[in-house]
């Protein structure tokens, strides 16, 4: 759920930390909004990394489960973001240990069938044809990225992080988040040219 | 993001080539998770959220069994442990019933008619059973021998009752040894001449050799009062605070049945090695099973 907020409407609606704050206190309103604001983020997030629907739908209610049980023990140290995606990280690296890092594809997944980018209702057929080739040749690249790349990638773009809480969630250091994410970027760079 | 070095810069430059590519992606990447997992979620939040003043009494829901449980447990524990113990008045009193002049009355009765002589009794046939076990038995002949022979001349010298004794005995704990010889052997002059001779041995110089041995005789007497004390303990003829049914190897056995039946293995397994210290050669009959921890 992209919501389209203004600045001054950004300005007035309340953070992510003041909004778990008031879940902590027993606000369900705030955990709403809160969930809304994050869902899509974190799922594409899992569903980027493990590609399997239904994992991804396993371990996305595992986090904000976790979320939930863990509000009590919450404070404000960080961005609410490092946090989320903190639990995120941390369960898809249990989940990794328990499979060993084997994830089968599902080939009738909707990852294989992205929506198409975003085109005029005008525009031709041709020109739908192409740009869902595109989108479905961009999150190929993105899944044929090294983990570490993909990582760093994905906790930029879906998440929003900054290379600070990027280094804070993967636990690395920030040189190696910048040098990470500079070969994601030209590989997926290189892996499009064609299309650019 | 910051740029200030010529690495950062080049990320910085990456990041604006690449920020159609990035648009691109973030336009393509639009799954969401299922409506049915979003309501899923949010009810449980909110469930969560209802919840949470019962949590105490959720947790509080099984404090209240494990605690009721816990003192079931120790009450029983205490019930067998003194239920085990407290035959021993009794026994007592049956011991001591032929006695002249102490009547034929219930164990409290008695208790409360405790003269001068009872206390007495019951202090030199050690009713006690941290008295009895006799702890200071190894101590007691780590302690050198002058020890050993001043103390009991001492008291022969002025002559002391039995009973004045017995209670400075209780005092000190160093002269339960000696206490013990009289009372396993209350007839025994040797006992009782070799401290005299101590005290001699303390106020007169005498040849070095002969008070060499002297003090040897003398300090063999304790221990051997201490030997018979001992065998007197692990008698269950003798001691007086062995249950009715210590007394009785079968009977025994039978309590041990019991207490397997009950369901108090460990007090049976506790039961029969005792049995066993007590009764080593004894023949086990066929029927009896033997309780395993």
């Amino acid at each position: 759920m992209h919501l389209a907020y203004t600045a001054a409407a950004m300005e007035a609606l309340p953070s992510d930390e003041d909004l778990m704050l008031r879940f902590s206190d027993g606000d369900a309103a705030a955990f709403d909004a809160l969930y809304a604001r994050h869902r899509g983020g974190v799922f594409r997030y899992l569903l980027r990394h493990c590609r399997n629907p239904a994992t991804a739908e396993e371990l996305f209610q595992d986090i904000w489960m976790n979320l939930v049980q863990a509000r009590g023990r919450y404070r404000v140290q960080a961005k609410f973001t490092t946090y989320l995606y903190t639990l995120a990280h941390n369960r898809l690296m249990d989940h990794f240990r328990r499979t060993k890092g084997l994830e089968l594809v599902s080939l009738d997944s909707e990852v294989d069938d992205p929506p198409e980018l975003a085109a005029s209702a005008t525009a031709q057929p041709e020109r739908a044809t192409q740009s869902r080739e595109q989108a479905r040749r961009l999150i190929e690249l993105v899944a044929t990225l090294p983990a570490a790349q993909r990582e760093v990638f994905l906790l930029h773009e879906e998440g929003g992080l900054g290379l600070e809480e990027i280094a804070a969630v993967t636990g690395a250091n920030q040189e190696a988040v910048k040098s990470r994410l500079r070969y994601a970027l030209a590989k997926l760079r290189e892996g499009m040219k064609d299309y650019l | 993001m910051s740029a200030d070095t010529p690495q950062d810069n080049g990320l910085h430059q990456l990041l604006v080539d690449t920020a159609e590519l990035r648009r691109q992606y973030r336009a393509t990447s639009q799954e969401e998770p299922p409506r049915q997992l979003d309501e899923a979620i949010r009810a449980t939040a909110r469930r969560a959220v209802r919840a949470r003043p019962s949590d105490f009494r959720m947790g509080a829901s099984w404090r209240i069994p494990a605690s009721v449980a816990a003192v079931v447990v120790v009450s029983v524990t205490l019930a067998v442990m003194v239920g085990r113990h407290s035959p021993q008045p009794a026994l007592e009193s049956e011991q001591r019933a032929p006695e002249p002049g102490l009547g034929v009355g219930a164990p409290k009765d008695r208790a409360e008619d405790a003269t001068p002589a009872y206390r007495v009794s019951k202090e030199k046939a050690g009713a006690s059973p941290t008295r009895r076990a006799a702890p200071m038995g190894p101590k007691r002949e780590e302690v050198p021998a002058s020890h050993d022979v001043a103390e009991p001349a001492a008291v022969e010298e002025v002559g002391r009752p039995a009973a004045a004794e017995s209670k400075s005995s209780a005092r000190t704990g160093m002269e339960l040894p000696v206490e013990s010889a009289r009372v396993a052997a209350p007839a025994s002059p040797p006992a009782a001449a070799p401290p005299a001779a101590a005290v001699e041995t303390n106020l007169v110089p005498v040849e070095p050799e002969a008070a060499a041995a002297k003090a040897k005789a003398e300090k063999a007497v304790p221990t051997q009062a201490l030997a018979r004390k001992r065998a007197q303990a692990t008698s269950p003829e003798t001691d007086s605070s062995a249950t009715p049914w210590e007394k009785d190897p079968q009977a025994w056995l039978a309590q041990i049945e019991n207490l397997r039946a009950m369901g108090h293995n460990q007090d049976a397994v506790v039961s029969f090695r005792a049995f066993r210290s007590r009764y080593p050669e004894y023949q086990l009959p066929a029927e009896f099973v033997v309780p395993k921890p």
